[in-house]
């Protein structure tokens, strides 16, 4: 299980932002930010998108047009409930399956711009990127590009270790979708 | 913009009314219910939103709010907008969906999905205090959002939670606001026009569910399996209702080891020759040399409270599964217990049935040991603690610390009933408390300020009972000095802890008693009903109970055997378990061995602690008064075996939390674990053995996929020895519905009823698949039998199997070889019907718990509700209270005739109306009051018992109490008006020379209302009435 109260530090020193004061709601199971005007955004995703709009110049983060502002928080959505939530071999290879298909024409999620949804699926993915075989990732060509992409921008990666991926194709008639 | 959606999907309600909120015209294109839309997705997700050509938002949630930003309706830099959407998401749907498919799909509301729904909306309802939107600014996408979530379980239909306005005001204030817009109600017209929440079952069953949460025990597993090819080890159909989704993931987690294929290949082949041999059990049992010698301590119930199911599930019963299972191992166990039969309460139940202390002890002995009996608990020994092996050891023990200078003296104030001549217990006084003057405070605890008192600091102080002023005396008493104690216990304790089996709440509460300081313990008291305290000066005066109790565990043994120190003084060799409830920890973990440890004899003290948690009734508290929840006898006469109830009891046996006893649940268990999997797949296989083979095993060759199913077995079983050991007993009862379930899947996976209809070779893998069934199912039985005895004896018969494989041994042998025949199978367990269920619900519902303070004010005025008493009617407590009432209405009638003291006769009469209402109450009747005439019914009620009939009388009802003290001034002025009205008619119909009858029943009605009137003044009805008539004739 990802920590999620680490990564929303890590995503607050991205963005040059002060965490201030994160907790953890044990009942609810989610992380909660204390804040002035107490409107207290409570849920990973909630807070991870507090952080961004107070950021000064991350705003783009979020989406530039309506249609990636809600195609973002569709992807965060994503994160929590299906990437959180593969526990079982076949949901794993489900969600896979589908980031897969998805980004086949991506370099990022929303398409040319990195925002908050590549960042939320990179950590919520690493360690699965991490436990799969060479011949698995080169199954799923592109979710594997993708990630290689992201984790390479020190920034973000920060003090988290690099998942290894081979550049040239190793296997023969690996079926990439 | 598309909306692509199949019929009747309750989340289009959301996007409908959002795009109308806006003024957007969306296309809807209608799609069938497994339609794949999103070309990227796995799975038929609907509705979906297509923005682009192409381009689609499959999240509900997002798409609402994309659509209210279109006019700006939903602020998009609203962190509480985005709560609320990651709420529904993260939190609501994986437990509502799965619950409405389960309800309005399948028809099987699952109890648990629901409970976590509620705990959901309790949240929701605290957060909508004092708001009628989730924001400040309106209705946004949050609104809309949760509403469409919630609509399925608030408008009418399968799924609706019953109350649920009441139970949730501010979620209903809401509700109603977000139906108000007219967007709204033009969505549930399109998408629901006017039916009830029932169209969506098709929906339901078709679309994907959300994932769960994980839960600790499914770890992401190492490998991912990207080639669909590779050999899942579960083949077959998935379980469709699984009681724990957990386990699924284990069973299919770790690949089999070469290792442990051979191991459990050998261990198959060597056959039951390698099996330990069954020990045989004498009585009496005694430890032996190079045995594990363990001796295992169930609480003793306390004598005259008949146990409900959270009694029997707190102690007896978790000591007998363990000591089952020891005897399976081969250990050699003494299972004990017995009723604790001093203190206070027996006494008072002695003088108010009229008996003697033994007497009441006698009798109730022997309805704690038939209820055990009828639930096959299995004890070496039951026994009392009223015998002179407790008087002897309790007094020798006491001599022992006296004399090491243990004991000390000290004097304690302590409030005296002059008038019924004994000492108060602390709950036998009542007055206004010292510290926030609430007059209804007892002798304890203030139950309005909630602080902790001493009944000599009550102001203004009165005897329960009699309610005469207490005098305050000083009466001397002996302490244990357990301070002086703590460091031999501390020592005990560390190593008891490292190499015992404490549950955690035993550690914590026995750590933070210690912490806190001990203090010296009073051990003494001033009664007459207990062991007779030996020391000169103090001969009056009895030990106390919670010294006295656990002393009663080394009597009963005594009395089992003379040899009973060979179990209590010989540390070295035995082994002690206690089974008890966590308030008992204390007592077992310090006080006791604290006594033990101070009589310096060489006793055995406690090693291993076992304390369950609370078991409550269908969320509220098992209550004796109010007839709610089962107890003793009710559960033999639900018709419901014994077994099935101890399968459920220690299926949630409350380990590490309370627990909750659920009909619904009750029915579930029974119907998906017992029937469905382990009835039905020993059922199936026997079945098949007995049909298609004569009822022979056959030869087992076994496959490779056998042997893996093997090693699978072997794990569940060691597992289950594991979990066994430590105590979870819980966890162990998993692993038996794992192992059950593992065969259900090798016989769908081989499908031996398509085999024996083919070739030869295709037949002897039949007769191999079936028969190696056969054995797991031995397995199986003998694993049970701690949990279901007579069910297992059953299996065993209808196995025919030898009686030598009733060992617990962590290899899975072949008990049943080739040529063996079995014996008739038939079915293991009966369906229970959800009508049924509904019953049981209702009888065992008992009045409805009143809030908390008026619980104890309530109780004290007799234990009325208002509402509608349905508690079983339980005869024996009905006879008693009968005769009680009419020994009662004697003693007032008698006191009134003497023309005594008028205080006296209104205690009596207080006690007489008090016992008619418990009588009522017993009877089961309706505490609701009837418009007057209560004093009526109430004297009619006191004479017929006195006139010997002894049955309820069928109109009558309990007074209600706050109108029913005698001398209540507004009563009193009531009838006094009633009277002279009825006495003015029947000298009008007298002078009018009206018909004989018909005067004659005004008349008697007079004279009723007369009676009445004296009631309530406090005087004798019969003079009364006789002084009445005459006045009447007079006139």
């Amino acid at each position: 299980m990802v920590d999620t109260c680490d990564e929303l530090s890590r995503l607050a020193t991205y963005l040059g932002v002060s965490c201030g004061k994160m907790s953890f709601d044990g009942k609810e199971k989610v992380p909660v930010l204390k804040v002035q005007n107490n409107s207290n955004p409570k849920g990973l995703v909630t807070v991870a998108k507090y952080l961004t709009r107070s950021s000064q110049n991350a705003k783009n983060l979020l989406g530039a047009t309506p249609e990636e502002k809600a195609a973002v928080d569709q992807w965060l959505e994503y994160r929590i409930t299906r990437i959180d939530r593969s526990a079982q071999d076949k949901d794993v290879t489900n969600t896979l399956k589908e980031l897969n298909h998805y980004l086949a024409d991506k370099v990022y999620i929303m398409g040319s711009c990195l925002t908050l949804a590549d960042i939320l699926l990179y950590n919520g993915l690493i360690e699965i990127m991490g436990g799969l075989t060479f011949y698995e990732k080169e199954t799923f060509m592109n979710l594997s590009r993708w990630f290689d992409n992201i984790q390479h921008q020190p920034a973000l990666r920060q003090s988290l270790g690099l998942v290894s991926f081979q550049r040239n194709q190793l296997y023969k008639g690996v079926k990439v979708h | 913009m598309k909306l692509h959606t199949n019929p009747w999907n309750f989340n289009s309600l959301k996007l409908l009314a959002a795009a109308e909120l806006s003024g957007i015209k969306l296309e809807v294109v209608e799609r069938k219910h497994d339609d794949k839309v999103v070309p990227y997705l796995t799975r038929n997700t609907l509705p979906v939103l297509e923005v682009f050509p192409n381009k689609f938002l499959f999240s509900v949630g997002a798409a609402t709010r994309y659509l209210l930003n279109q006019q700006s309706l939903s602020p998009e830099d609203d962190s509480t907008v985005d709560r609320w959407l990651e709420w529904d998401s993260n939190q609501l749907q994986p437990s509502l969906v799965p619950y409405l498919v389960s309800v309005i799909g399948q028809n099987k509301p699952d109890a648990f999905l629901l409970s976590q729904i509620q705990t959901l909306l309790k949240l929701l309802n605290t957060e909508l205090k004092g708001r009628q939107t989730l924001t400040k600014t309106g209705i946004t996408a949050g609104d809309i959002t949760l509403w469409g979530s919630l609509y399925p379980i608030f408008k009418p239909g399968k799924a609706s939670i019953k109350g649920w306005e009441g139970l949730y005001p501010n979620i209903k204030a809401w509700f109603c606001r977000v139906e108000e817009e007219p967007a709204v109600q033009k969505s549930i017209s399109v998408v629901v026009g006017g039916k009830d929440t029932g169209v969506f079952k098709d929906s339901l069953l078709a679309q994907p569910v959300p994932l769960s949460p994980p839960t600790p025990s499914s770890l992401k597993p190492d490998k991912v399996v990207a080639d669909s090819n590779k050999k899942q080890q579960s083949k077959g159909k998935p379980e469709k209702m699984e009681a724990d989704p957990a386990e699924s993931q284990i069973l299919a987690a770790r690949p089999v080891t070469p290792e442990e294929l051979a191991a459990a290949v050998k261990a198959w082949n060597s056959g039951k020759g390698s099996s330990p041999k069954v020990r045989e059990r004498v009585h009496p049992v005694l430890p032996k040399d190079g045995e594990r010698n363990i001796m295992i301590t169930s609480a003793l119930p306390y004598v005259n409270n008949v146990p409900h199911l959270g009694n029997i599930i707190g102690c007896v019963l978790s000591a007998d599964v363990y000591s089952r299972y020891c005897r399976l191992r081969n250990y050699n166990v003494f299972y004990l217990c017995g009723t604790d039969e001093y203190g206070t309460a027996t006494e008072t139940k002695a003088i108010e049935e009229g008996l003697t202390p033994q007497q009441i002890c006698d009798k109730y002995n022997k309805i704690h040991s038939d209820i055990y009996e009828w639930f096959n608990i299995d004890f070496d020994y039951f026994g009392r603690t009223t015998t002179t092996q407790q008087t002897k050891i309790a007094q020798d023990i006491f001599w022992k610390l006296y004399n090491q200078g243990h004991i000390l003296k000290d004097s304690m104030e302590q409030l005296q009933c002059v008038k019924c001549n004994r000492f108060l217990a602390d709950r036998f006084v009542e007055g206004t408390c010292p510290l926030c003057n609430f007059d209804d405070a007892r002798g304890d605890q203030c139950d309005a300020c909630g602080k902790l008192i001493n009944a000599t600091e009550l102001k203004s102080p009165k005897c329960k009972l009699c309610k005469s002023t207490p005098i305050v005396k000083t009466s001397d008493h002996l302490f244990l000095d357990l301070p002086k104690m703590e460091p031999f216990l501390q020592k005990h304790l560390d190593s008891a802890y490292s190499t015992g089996t404490w549950s955690n709440n035993a550690k914590n509460i026995t750590n933070s008693w210690i912490r806190d300081g001990l203090k010296p313990r009073c051990i003494s008291r001033d009664l007459k009903w207990g062991t007779q305290v030996p020391l000169e000066g103090y001969t009056d005066k009895v030990f106390y109970v919670w010294f006295d109790a656990p002393i009663g565990y080394i009597s009963i043994t005594a009395n089992y055997t003379d040899q009973w120190e060979k179990w209590w003084k010989n540390p070295k060799q035995v082994e002690m378990y206690n089974f008890l409830g966590k308030d008992n920890v204390p007592f077992h973990s310090v006080i006791f061995p604290c006594t033990l440890l101070g009589a310096d004899d060489n006793y055995t003290i406690v090693n291993h602690m076992v304390a369950t948690e609370y078991l409550n009734y269908e969320d509220g508290k098992f209550s004796k008064s109010r007839g709610t929840g089962v107890f003793g006898n009710n559960a033999r006469d639900t018709g419901i075996p014994a077994d099935i109830y101890r399968f459920y009891l220690l299926y949630v046996r409350p380990e590490t939390q309370d627990s909750s006893f659920s009909w619904d649940d009750f029915l579930l268990k029974n119907n998906s674990e017992l029937l469905n999997n382990l009835g039905n797949f020993i059922n199936r296989a026997l079945m098949f053995v007995s049909n298609n083979f004569d009822g022979t095993i056959q030869e087992m060759i076994l496959t490779d996929d056998d042997n893996q199913l093997l090693v699978q077995v072997t794990r569940e079983l060691r597992t289950y020895i594991e979990n066994m050991e430590q105590a979870k007993i819980r966890d162990s009862i998993r692993n038996i519905l794992s192992i059950s379930r593992l065969g259900n899947q090798f016989m769908q996976a081989n499908q031996p009823w398509v085999l024996v209809k083919g070739s030869d070779a295709d037949k002897k893998r039949a007769g191999s698949v079936v028969s190696l069934a056969a054995n797991i199912s031995t397995l199986l039985s003998v694993l049970l039998q701690p949990y279901m005895p007579a069910t297992s004896e059953t299996i065993q018969k209808q196995l025919n199997c030898p009686k030598e494989a009733n060992v617990v041994h962590p290899e899975f042998l072949c008990h049943l070889p080739p040529g063996h025949k079995i014996g008739q199978p038939s079915p293991l367990f009966e369906k229970i019907a959800a009508s049924k269920m509904d019953d049981l619900k209702k009888k065992f519902a008992g009045e409805p718990a009143p809030e908390k303070k008026e619980t104890k004010s309530s109780k004290r005025t007799g234990g009325d509700a208002a509402a509608a008493a349905s508690g079983p009617c339980d005869p024996v407590e009905v006879a008693r209270l009968t005769d009680e009432v009419a020994k009662q209405g004697l003693v007032v009638r008698d006191l009134k005739t003497k023309k005594a003291d008028k205080s006296e006769i209104d205690a009596q009469v207080a006690k007489l109306l008090d016992l008619k209402k418990r009588l009522a109450l017993a009877q089961g009747q309706n505490s609701v009051p009837a418009a007057g005439g209560n004093k009526k019914k109430d004297k009619k009620s006191a004479k017929q018992p006195a006139s010997g009939q002894g049955s309820a009388p069928p109109a009558s009802v309990a007074p209600p109490a706050s109108s029913n003290a005698p001398g209540s001034s507004a009563e009193v002025d009531r009838l006094t008006e009633e009277v002279s009205k009825q006495g003015i008619m029947v000298r009008d119909l007298k002078s009018k020379k009206a018909e004989k009858s018909q005067i004659d029943g005004e008349v008697a009605k007079l004279l009723d209302l007369k009676k009445q009137l004296a009631l309530a003044q406090g005087q004798d009805p019969n003079a009364a009435v006789g002084g009445g008539k005459k006045k009447g004739k007079k006139k």
